[in-house]
């Protein structure tokens, strides 16, 4: 690969070695191992749908499988992990969930980091009334937890996948993690090497391209893996509680299964919400693990006090 | 430091105000329709012209904020358009999300340090592996799905709790229990967190004056029992004994769910502050003056490794209080969250106001009272300057 200068292949090389540091990290190995099984269950799912799945028995959200019944159904050689209430099939389901989940997480991620990034960064580096402004904005967020406030929005407006992820992005993006970017700037700041750019002629835009959104990168990623977490947890929060458009996700499958359950006074169908939920469990701990380990890979300055 | 308290107090009063004029804005603007075209359809025109005038939500959106503002400025919450005064409304609930908050963050945090102490002291190996592993597990469980396991087990299985779902008769409170009793379950649940907080000050006091006169203090092995056993005997002395053991067996299963749900991130950010601190010189200073292992552990190393995670904590309290609700909802426990999400499907907004508040108000007194409690860890941080820039250099570091 062709750098145009010293400063990327740098750059280039700095991250190899945390990548390796991280694939050193036991933590860290064992949520990319997660990471890595469930984005397979999602490349997984249409090729399966072509290949050995037809569509009348096995599609996620309108399949039926006639020769079985009563649903739900145990699990079964043709099913591998049974049937739910409307006879549809929970692997074929629980992998096409591992599709939204992964949407889900990275689009208010994305969302999140870019508004965290730009408004704490902007907020450090100008100060003055931007900072004021930023910091009266992230007190009120900081105070209204993400999760509450989309199941009140839910209640009055059914939300699609896309507006749930970018709504719990906006909330987490305004609130703690703005001001840890912030705060992360304002110590950028203050180094030397900002000032040495600053008399070698350096303006604003140069020095924020160059030097401190580079400097904002660890914290950005970091921040990025954690978004995943929340809002995957958020997006079934307010699947299982009915609050969006009833489209698949695990949250949704969990919902569902639950209404058996609670019928049968929780002798019910634990084969249909124990997939689901332990998937997502396993989903979440991948990525917390990750963050984790990226944590102290990426920031052992910030840790060691 | 009172300066300090009190500007924290006032800011934080400020944040809760917008944060309730965001949500009062947004409620009023999205619901579909009002109160009269959804709920009063057999009534004609003018009658529910005459229900909008007395609820006073034919006023144009403007006006009706005015209105909220002042009755809130006047200390009202306003009334329930199903007719009850709201605070009557949250003052029967807010014993039940207090009970279990509160128990439940104590017992949380405490477990939590203790396990990270010991995890971060033993190092790597088997037992640290599988116990830093399944706090991950329960701090991404979903909550929900961990409220049913926690009923399984404890309540249907093992019958160590009763639940609270009502749809089973031998769940719920034992009415024969209640009937004829003075007082109510609201007013005994405040009662016992009133005396566990007393009985825990005494020990406290006790401890301190054990080791000024005999230079020994209470291990946490006896101190534990002794506490269990001062808190049942003065519920017991005050007369209502029995009534609080019913509560307890059925509050122990939001509580429990509740511990398992939050003391994972107690326990991770305790045992990461416990690895750094044992690197430090005065841990290698404390083993070469030959003290004992427990006191370096639990005296030196693990004190001061207490203070990032006392600020997480702080940061983390709205986060605690959401999973709270969810379990409460998902348990049929009938708490703050009954008062939230039943009144909004109901379009009930002073209601739904008032249980915001009271959301946004326990978040702010639990933060209020880190804070003392945190000046008290950290003697370095008592003045004034120095909270500030100490707090803030530990959130950056936590």
């Amino acid at each position: 690969m062709v750098f145009r200068n010293s400063r990327g292949l740098a750059r280039w090389r700095r991250w190899g070695e945390q990548w390796r540091q991280l694939l050193h990290h036991p933590l860290g190995l064992i949520g990319l191992g997660l990471i890595a099984c469930f984005g397979l269950m999602a490349l997984v799912h249409p090729l399966l749908m072509a290949t050995v799945w037809d569509r009348v028995h096995f599609d996620p959200i309108v399949g039926f499988d006639l020769d079985q019944m009563p649903h739900p159904a145990p699990p079964t050689r043709q099913h591998l992990l049974g049937t739910d209430n409307f006879g549809r099939d929970v692997l074929s389901q629980l992998l096409a969930g591992a599709q939204i989940s992964f949407a889900v997480g990275i689009l208010a991620a994305l969302v999140a980091v870019t508004i965290s990034t730009l408004l704490g960064g902007a907020a450090g580096y100008f100060g003055g009334l931007a900072d004021v402004a930023l910091m009266g904005i992230a007190d009120v967020f900081v105070l209204l937890p993400a999760p509450i406030v989309l199941l009140i929005f839910g209640l009055l407006l059914r939300m699609e996948w896309p507006l749930v992820a970018l709504a719990y992005g906006i909330l987490t993006g305004l609130g703690g993690q703005a001001l840890v970017v912030k705060s992360h700037t304002l110590a950028l700041k203050a180094r030397p090497f900002i000032e040495a750019a600053r008399c070698a002629g350096g303006g604003s835009l140069h020095v924020i391209r160059v030097h401190i959104l580079p400097g904002l990168m660890s914290l950005t990623v970091v921040h990025a893996v954690f978004t995943v977490v929340g809002a995957v947890l958020t997006e079934s929060l307010l699947s299982f509680f009915g609050r969006t458009r009833y489209y698949l996700s695990w949250g949704t499958m969990i919902w569902l299964g639950q209404e058996t359950f609670r019928l049968f006074t929780l002798e019910g169908q634990w084969h249909a919400i124990m997939p689901p939920a332990l998937a997502l469990m396993l989903f979440c701990s991948g990525f917390y693990l990750v963050g984790r380990a990226l944590d102290d890979v990426l920031n052992p300055r910030l840790r060691s006090r | 430091m009172i300066g300090y308290l009190l500007k924290r107090l006032l800011s934080s009063l400020v944040a809760l105000f917008i944060f309730l004029t965001f949500m009062f804005f947004v409620t009023e603007i999205m619901i579909p329709g009002d109160f009269t075209t959804q709920f009063a359809l057999t009534h004609d025109r003018e009658a529910r012209e005459k229900i909008q005038q007395e609820l006073g939500i034919d006023l144009p959106l403007g006006q009706r904020y005015l209105h909220w503002v002042r009755r809130l400025l006047g200390g009202s919450l306003g009334t329930s358009f199903y007719g009850d005064p709201v605070a009557e409304v949250l003052k029967g609930l807010i014993p039940y999300t207090l009970l279990v908050f509160f128990t439940g963050t104590v017992i949380a945090f405490l477990f939590g340090q203790w396990l990270g102490r010991v995890v971060a002291w033993r190092g790597p190996g088997l037992f640290s592996g599988t116990a830093t592993l399944s706090a991950i597990a329960l701090y991404t469980a979903f909550p929900p799905w961990l409220s049913f396991l926690a009923t399984y087990f404890f309540a249907r299985r093992l019958s160590w709790f009763r639940s609270p779902f009502g749809g089973n008769p031998f769940d719920g409170f034992r009415q024969a229990m209640w009937l004829g009793f003075s007082l109510t379950p609201q007013t005994v649940m405040l009662y016992m967190v009133g005396t566990s907080v007393a009985i825990w000050l005494i020990l406290i006091v006790v401890n301190k004056g054990l080791g000024r006169l005999l230079r020994r203090r209470l291990p946490a092995l006896l101190g534990i029992p002794l506490f269990i056993a001062g808190l049942v005997g003065v519920w017991f002395a005050c007369g209502f004994g029995p009534q609080a053991l019913d509560v307890l067996s059925v509050a122990g299963l939001p509580i429990l769910t509740y511990v398992l749900l939050s003391f994972g991130e107690t326990m991770l950010v305790m045992r990461t502050s416990m690895v750094d601190n044992l690197k430090e010189d005065y841990v290698s200073l404390a083993r070469a003056k030959g003290l004992p292992e427990r006191a370096i552990r639990d005296r030196h190393a693990a004190r001061n490794a207490l203070l990032p995670v006392f600020s997480r904590l702080v940061i983390s309290l709205p986060y605690l209080l959401t999973g709270l609700v969810i379990i409460e909802d998902v348990l049929d426990w009938p708490g703050i969250s009954g008062a939230l999400f039943t009144s909004l499907y109901q379009q009930d907004i002073p209601v739904v106001m008032g249980a915001l508040l009271v959301v946004g108000v326990l978040s702010a007194l639990a933060r209020l009272s880190l804070d003392v409690l945190y000046v008290y860890l950290d003697p370095r941080l008592s003045a004034v300057g120095g909270i500030r820039h100490g707090t803030e250099r530990l959130r950056r570091g936590g």
